[in-house]
């Protein structure tokens, strides 16, 4: 009786909705997604640093502003995606694993700011080497190894895969 | 001075006690005092306006959890938010009507 009297009046003055729900609990983690945004950045870097120096046209200014944007949207994307892995995935049993994960999230939180506001390829390796260190510690508190290997296209970077199958 | 709002659940990380498209009628005051274990309408920076349930209180902010552990953010993701992002304590709810089939 009264949810009907409630229902109508929202028909009529839309109540506010209010959220008790934020994550679907599908179990879906995986870190490749922040490793593949980690080395669009170095590759965002080395194609920005390639127009260094060059006198550049209305296209290559165009160009570069393209770039500058999607370095940042990636650095982005690299801490968005590892802040989720360790805010949901991450218990009490993976932190007792790797008690230094706290410390190795707030350097990756660093070095994406740092890789948004410069253009030092240093800081894209730096964000690359600690999210692979990250990538290796989740697949580890699941029980997969992991190798590392040179990734098949540019940047040609080092890469901790897991070893599946 | 006040605030008196209606809400409409979407969701179900409060379950079993706030189920989706039940009712809540919150209210604040100027000198409302927020108790473990309330359940209130947040204003989350990054999640929009929610509903949880308060697990502590540290000084000037709040941890929160939602009921449903299953199928709620964590409270380490919500994070610690200030007792003015609180919009209001749930003072009533309204449920919907039991769906059988």
């Amino acid at each position: 009786m009264l949810h009907t009297i409630f229902s109508q009046l929202d028909s009529l003055l839309r109540f506010d909705t209010t959220a008790a729900h934020c994550d679907i609990p599908c179990k879906i983690y995986d870190p490749s997604t922040a490793q593949i945004a980690a080395l669009s950045v170095i590759r965002f870097l080395d194609l920005i640093n390639e127009l260094d120096g060059a006198s550049l046209s209305l296209a290559d200014q165009a160009k570069l502003s393209r770039l500058v944007s999607e370095k940042e949207t990636h650095a982005a994307k690299v801490k968005d995606e590892v802040r989720i892995i360790w805010g949901d995935y991450f218990k009490q049993p993976q932190f007792e694993k790797y008690p230094n994960t706290n410390e190795l999230v707030h350097s990756i939180m660093l070095t994406g700011s740092a890789c948004k506001t410069t253009i030092d390829r240093a800081n894209g390796e730096k964000l690359l080497a600690l999210v692979n260190e990250f990538a290796d510690a989740f697949w580890k508190t699941k029980g997969v190894d992991t190798f590392t290997a040179e990734c098949p296209y540019p940047p040609s970077e080092q890469v901790v895969y897991p070893k599946l199958g | 001075m006040f605030h008196l709002g209606v809400h409409k659940i979407q969701g179900e990380s409060m379950l079993p006690v706030f189920k989706h498209d039940d009712f809540v009628v919150s209210f604040s005051c100027y000198n409302t005092h927020y108790r473990i274990n309330d359940v209130v309408i947040v204003q989350h920076p990054s999640l929009g306006k929610i509903l949880k349930r308060i697990l502590s209180i540290e000084q000037k902010s709040v941890r929160l959890v939602g009921d449903n552990l299953q199928q709620s953010t964590s409270t380490q993701s919500l994070g610690l938010q200030p007792l003015s992002h609180i919009q209001g304590r749930v003072i009533w709810h309204i449920r919907a009507k039991p769906s059988y089939s």
